[in-house]
């Protein structure tokens, strides 16, 4: 079975998390709010509640949701934006990937630093045209900051919307799933004529 | 595991049965595919039974289809990053810690990977029995026949179909092995992938057939069909139609009054006495607080990644090199099955997110040719193979496509009209390949990793590259409008955890004997994935299952004799 290519960042930054028994008993210490945070979200991808940050500061969001929007752009169908990825992402970091949550936000501040020496005077990614921050982009996509906010925005797009992003199931509408209890056949067009009692 | 779990809330345990100091007929370490059966065999055959399962017990109704929960953070099987694993491609190499992906990949729940599995449930044929006198030697290869045949496996196959639940098509496939009874239901309805294969394959020339899947399609033993909700592989059956140990034997095991099932129970070591028995286990609780179970007999249904850790780590100074380890095989000869993988996306919607993963295969290319000019064989399979999370990350496209902007965006939306046609096959048995204790890294309970060391041998890449070329031509002559292979590469993770306590008349040359118990140890028997002689050509559970109705049989009749 080929290995799943994830892009998440080193094995070292996954160690601090996992260098024994210690490591899972804090890694589960710090997840007790877990329960609720899911609740929250469900509650948010629901209207009921706004969407809130945990960790990122609001301009780091608004850095990674540009980013996010560069990777998974806004057509005629809903983008990363649309689906709120950067909440996903702001969660991960706060929750399963917290112990990677410092690098992400170094790699962030790196990521601004390449761009303010590119383009010397911008603040954010956003502020670029098209062309440019796509130019941009690619100047940078061998890094693994990039690599792991692609990873996590594809994520954030397309997970449960119980984890924060894939708001109101945006992510798997614009790839044409959705998620049911229960499927009857027909299951698709080249079957529509293949069930003739064979259910 | 569930977020309950995790914090310590989780479901009670099942009525205990027996006291810590009680000693029942039979230990059972693991509770997935062999354990179960084990365990409902005996425990109806009238033994006390003890099943220790390190896993929790959850049931129909914990189960979800979150993606990002099963597959990134392995809720339900042996996560990385507590289960350390490491893995290295030569005895040469350092092995390194895996901690995203296990290379052992494994359900860690009561029901064992039977629950996560896909339910491809492929017998094997009477070739994979007797390969070694077709073949001959091959380098850099320990092929050899099982000392049992498939005539001899057959009634426990048939058991299979009509005790735990396997649907499917007699006298579908030309190459369909002997069959003393037609399956009990009937196969799984057909998806868009599955007349695409059809018709692909038949423009080839080759002869698909309904696959056969250990997945309830008619109310079956008290257990509903199928509902077709899309989420098999990795995840658990939300109305018990997929066939896992958890939902059939399991519950009848109980029911008989005489097994415990203990979750949570992570076995450490097989305790041995003076005059070379085992006298039982010692395990540690969820609080890791250590208990001795006590058995008569005990056997060891753990899997192939954990049954040679737990021989590795009851070492002593009767048994230096592992327990049950005279003839240096445990842990040898590990085999992970070969896949390959090729990507089509078509003009209309096949939906392929609805329903099982497989309805379609061919066994055409089953037998190994030496027209070829390498050994190997195996089967192809139309299916699902990423669900929405993992499609975004690598399902779209080959390597080299775009990961971003719009051109990637593009290829995304080619989820809900695309398939996999996957080959599945053989693994010869090398002995470098192996599952051993790392001398380094050790789990969060403390005790060594496991260290897997797997490079595959040169006919299996060649057979998965042939059957790759087969697959894209299946994938064509059905009318993809894109089609992308994946490039066939070493193996570095398994679900298929096969051949390291293999089977044998010799004890010089294998682990266990034709009745599955260990050479070394006249009470300590193996049954699971390890006791497997060869490969088969992917789908090993069914075998794995048939082969615990047979060892259940013949360990019961040894007890009655008083021969344990």
């Amino acid at each position: 079975m080929a290995e799943p290519l994830f892009g998440l960042p080193s094995r070292r930054e996954f160690l601090r998390a996992s260098g024994g028994a210690v490591g899972w008993t804090v890694l589960a210490a710090r997840f007790p709010g877990a329960a609720q945070a899911a609740l929250e979200a469900r509650q948010i991808a629901a209207g009921e509640l706004p969407p809130a940050l945990v960790y990122l500061s609001p301009t780091e969001a608004a850095e990674v949701e540009a980013i996010s929007a560069l990777i998974i752009p806004t057509d005629d169908s809903p983008g990363a934006r649309e689906a709120g990825a950067v909440y996903f992402i702001d969660r991960a970091l706060a929750e399963f990937l917290e112990p990677i949550a410092d690098a992400f936000r170094a790699g962030l501040a790196d990521f601004n630093r390449r761009l303010v020496r590119a383009h010397p005077g911008t603040a954010s990614i956003a502020n670029l045209e098209l062309s440019d921050a796509n130019a941009f982009l690619t100047s940078v996509e061998d890094t693994r900051f990039f690599g792991l906010c692609r990873t996590l925005t594809v994520w954030g797009t397309l997970a449960d919307p119980a984890h924060g992003g894939n708001r109101d199931e945006a992510g798997w509408r614009m790839i044409g799933f959705e998620d049911r209890h229960a499927w009857q056949p027909p299951f698709g067009y080249y079957d529509a004529d293949a069930h003739g009692g064979d259910q | 595991m569930k977020r309950r779990d995790l914090l310590g809330i989780g479901r009670a345990a099942s009525a205990s049965r027996y006291r810590d100091g009680d000693e029942v007929d039979f230990v059972i370490v693991g509770s997935g595919a062999a354990g179960g059966v084990l365990a409902r065999e005996l425990s109806q055959a009238g033994f006390s039974v003890v099943v220790l399962e390190q896993g929790p017990r959850l049931g129909e109704a914990d189960f979800t289809h979150d993606e990002y929960a099963y597959w990134v953070q392995w809720e339900i099987a042996a996560d990385p990053r507590r289960n350390v694993q490491t893995f290295r491609a030569s005895e040469a190499e350092e092995a390194r810690i895996r901690p995203q992906v296990p290379p052992a990949i494994y359900g860690r729940l009561v029901g064992g990977s039977s629950v996560h599995f896909t339910a491809n449930f492929w017998r094997l044929h009477p070739v994979d029995f007797k390969e070694a006198t077709l073949w001959g030697d091959i380098e850099g290869a320990s092929l050899v026949d099982w000392p049992i045949t498939y005539e001899e496996l057959e009634p426990y196959y048939t058991k299979v179909d009509w005790e735990v639940g396997v649907s499917g098509q007699a006298g579908a496939s030309p190459f369909e092995p002997p069959r003393s009874r037609p399956y009990p239901m009937r196969p799984v309805a057909v998806k868009s992938s599955g007349v695409l294969f059809d018709k692909g394959c038949r423009e080839m020339g080759w002869n698909p057939f309904p696959a056969p899947m250990a997945i309830a399609t008619e109310p079956f033993r008290g257990r509903p069909g199928c509902i077709h909700c899309g989420f098999c592989m990795g995840f658990g059956c939300e109305v018990r139609a997929k066939s896992s140990t958890l939902a059939t034997v399991i519950p009848e095991a109980e029911a008989t009054g005489r097994c415990e099932i203990r979750p949570e129970s992570r076995v450490v070591g097989v305790e041995i006495d003076r005059t070379g028995r085992t006298t039982g286990v010692r395990y540690l609780d969820r609080e890791r607080t250590e208990h001795l179970q006590r058995g008569k007999a005990v056997i060891l249904a753990a899997n192939g990644a954990e049954t040679p850790r737990l021989l590795f780590l009851s070492e002593s100074s009767r048994h230096p090199d592992g327990l049950a380890n005279s003839s240096g095989l445990v842990g040898k000869h590990l085999m992970c099955n070969g896949m390959s993988m090729v990507g089509a996306a078509f003009e209309h919607e096949l939906n392929e997110f609805k329903s099982v993963q497989v309805t379609r295969i061919m066994h055409d290319f089953y037998d190994a040719d030496p027209a070829r000019g390498f050994y190997g064989g195996g089967g192809i399979d139309a299916r699902i193979f990423y669900h929405p999370m993992m499609w975004g990350i690598e399902g779209y496209g080959p390597p080299g496509a775009p990961t971003w902007g719009p051109e990637y965006k593009a290829l995304l939306r080619d989820f809900s009209r695309s398939m996999f046609v996957n080959g599945h096959t053989t693994s010869l048995p090398v002995e470098s390949n192996s599952i051993s204790l790392d001398p380094k890294v050790r789990d969060s309970w403390g005790y060594p990793a496991i260290r897997m060391t797997y490079r595959d041998h040169p006919d299996d890449l060649s057979m998965m590259r042939f059957m790759q070329d087969r697959s894209a031509e299946i994938a064509e002559a059905a009318g993809a409008k894109r089609v992308w292979r994946y490039p066939v590469a070493e193996t570095t993770a398994t679900a298929h955890l096969l051949g390291t306590c293999r089977m044998g008349t010799d004890p010089s040359r294998s682990v266990i004997d034709p009745d599955h118990r260990t050479h070394d140890v006249s009470n300590l028997f193996i049954c699971d994935g390890s006791s497997m002689v060869t490969s088969g050509r992917g789908q090993p559970t069914m075998t794995i299952m048939a082969l615990a109705f047979r060892a259940a049989e013949r360990i019961g009749d040894l007890a009655r004799r008083g021969e344990v």
